[in-house]
């Protein structure tokens, strides 16, 4: 089981894109100080981006949080994007790779899902969508 | 706790010398390859050790997962790796541990043939025996692993050479199987010296893969992608009349770099392209 | 409006992207980079990405299109550049990339537009 780590949190609002840009820099910020590479800090910030991008155009507004976390012997770091936007029809589906909906000119959830160790997405239609992606430090 | 195994300890402490004795004769005789790998000197220490723990450890219990059998797992566990490591078989480090019932059964016979209990003090004996030689095999296939581990990490390491063949070209001889922690290892040493070098060709050299599949292919167009976006030309070598027959089958497109099949030819190629000659 | 420079150097247009990018931001960049070269009649251009940490598929669609723009104004366009880290990470990404021109720096870029032009130029004698 994955512990979480209070000393090292992020947590932000994103309502626009110049939002996104600072949950880029904050994520990629803690990163760095955990030690990941500049590889995984790439990596892993891209798909940051892509995702709190889908909150703006999908849902408005919304949330991203960002953690320490702590499993039996590595240490890693979780992001956590929420939105109560309209949620996602078939998620199955909007993993498909080259899966994306109009005008958002995104690569979709499985771009993001192919930049991380764990991908993991819950989703209710009209309540809202949440994302967790993990990466461990190796 | 049962008055057996209490029992049973006293009689190993009480014979604790005549035992140790044996025990070093047994594996001197018995297994001379095993003498010599540890050394006499440590075979002595640990024997001692190895008894004094034991006839201690039994009137607290026969479970060698307790907190009590850590000293004893962690000799025991020692000796096992490194005889793993100097490539003794499984078998022969089980030796050094079973061989104490060898040397405990005897003495115990002799001494207290006429103890009614002396099958049950015996049972004992073999109860711990059994487990810790079961432990020592499963530190062996541990270290092992681990060992094999290590190897595959080194083998993945200097299996992606990066060769600066000439004046801004770099050469990648691809060699055995292109999975896609190679590749990406691969991807990561060659976009690297591309950038270090500021070199302007790659030339992927896979006279070395022995089967071209269409992951393999896969990963090569990634690969070849990979040095394009970077700024460089790739250029792709080595491909020979069955590789070119099977990357056509497969409907491979490699259409966007240059290919040839001699690497000689790649680099006249690299050479042209960089407004390079020799001499 | 934003804050990245575009030189004129001869005929060639020089992008150098600075800073961190936001969607808006990308497309207002590639609206001014299309006017330059209208109004300068261009007919290269190099964008320079080599101090760009992030490109997202956002970002990389913008400059896949903005290259096909500025051919279908008459010029051609360079990425220069471009980090090993990004460069992995849009593979991973799987974001087809196109017949994107790339060069490992400005100054490699410029000699890809000379020939390209040169190119162009024996094609149009003909």
């Amino acid at each position: 089981m994955k512990k979480v780590s209070d000393s090292l949190k992020i947590n932000v609002e994103v309502m626009d894109q110049e939002d996104v840009i600072v949950v880029r820099q904050e994520i990629r910020q803690l990163m760095r100080g955990l030690g990941f590479s500049l590889m995984d800090q790439t990596r892993v910030v891209t798909a940051v981006s892509e995702l709190a991008r889908n909150i703006i155009v999908h849902a408005g507004q919304g949330r991203v949080e960002a953690y320490q976390v702590i499993d039996q012997h590595r240490i890693g770091i979780s992001c956590i994007f929420t939105d109560e936007g309209p949620g996602i029809h078939d998620v199955q589906k909007a993993l498909e790779p080259g899966f994306s909906t109009a005008n958002s000119m995104g690569i979709g959830l499985g771009g993001a899902k192919n930049l991380c160790n764990e991908f993991d997405i819950e989703s209710a239609l009209g309540k809202g969508t949440k994302v967790t992606i993990t990466e461990w430090l190796k | 706790m049962s008055e057996i195994e209490k029992k049973t300890a006293e009689l190993l402490k009480k014979n604790e010398k005549q035992i140790h004795e044996l025990w070093k004769t047994l594996l001197i005789a018995k297994a001379k390859n095993l003498v010599e790998m540890i050394g006499l000197d440590r075979m002595k220490e640990n024997t001692l050790e190895v008894l004094g723990q034991f006839s201690a450890l039994l009137s607290s219990g026969t479970d060698i997962q307790m907190d009590d059998y850590r000293q004893m797992r962690k000799i025991l566990g020692d000796l096992s790796k490194d005889l793993t490591l100097k490539n003794m078989s499984p078998s022969e480090t089980a030796t050094f541990i079973f061989s104490l019932k060898d040397a405990i059964v005897p003495v115990f016979q002799k001494e207290h043939k006429d103890d009614r209990l002396l099958m049950d003090y015996i049972l004992v004996i073999n109860r711990v025996i059994d487990q810790l030689g079961l432990y020592t095999f499963e530190v062996y296939l541990e270290s092992r692993e681990s060992l094999i581990r290590e190897q595959q990490q080194a083998f993945m390491e200097v299996s992606v050479p990066v060769v600066k063949i000439w004046d801004r070209i770099l050469m990648i001889p691809l060699v055995g199987m292109l999975d896609s922690t190679r590749t990406q290892l691969m991807m990561e040493t060659m976009l690297t010296s591309l950038e270090d070098n500021q070199a302007n060709v790659a030339i992927l050299d896979i006279s070395g893969i022995p089967v071209v599949d269409t992951l393999v292919a896969r990963h090569l167009v990634t690969a070849a992608s990979a040095a394009k976006l970077m700024g460089a030309e790739c250029i792709i070598t080595g491909i020979r009349a069955k590789i070119s027959q099977t990357l056509v089958q497969l409907g491979v497109d490699l259409s966007g770099f240059s290919t040839c099949s001699t690497l000689a030819d790649g680099l006249r190629m690299a050479l042209a392209s960089t407004e390079q000659r020799i001499g | 409006m934003n804050n990245v420079t575009i030189l004129k150097i001869g005929e060639t247009i020089i992008v150098p992207i600075q800073i961190d990018l936001h969607d808006a931001a990308a497309k207002s960049l590639q609206e001014d980079i299309l006017k330059r070269i209208e109004k300068y009649g261009s007919k290269g251009l190099i964008i320079d990405v080599s101090a760009v940490e992030i490109i997202d598929s956002f970002l990389g669609r913008v400059l896949v299109e903005t290259s096909k723009m500025a051919k279908l104004m008459g010029a051609d366009t360079v990425i220069a550049g471009m980090r090993k880290e990004v460069v992995l990470t849009l593979l991973h990404l799987g974001l087809a990339m196109g017949d994107l021109k790339t060069a490992l720096n400005i100054e490699e870029g410029l000699v890809l537009l000379s020939r390209q032009q040169g190119r162009n130029n024996e094609k149009s004698i003909r």
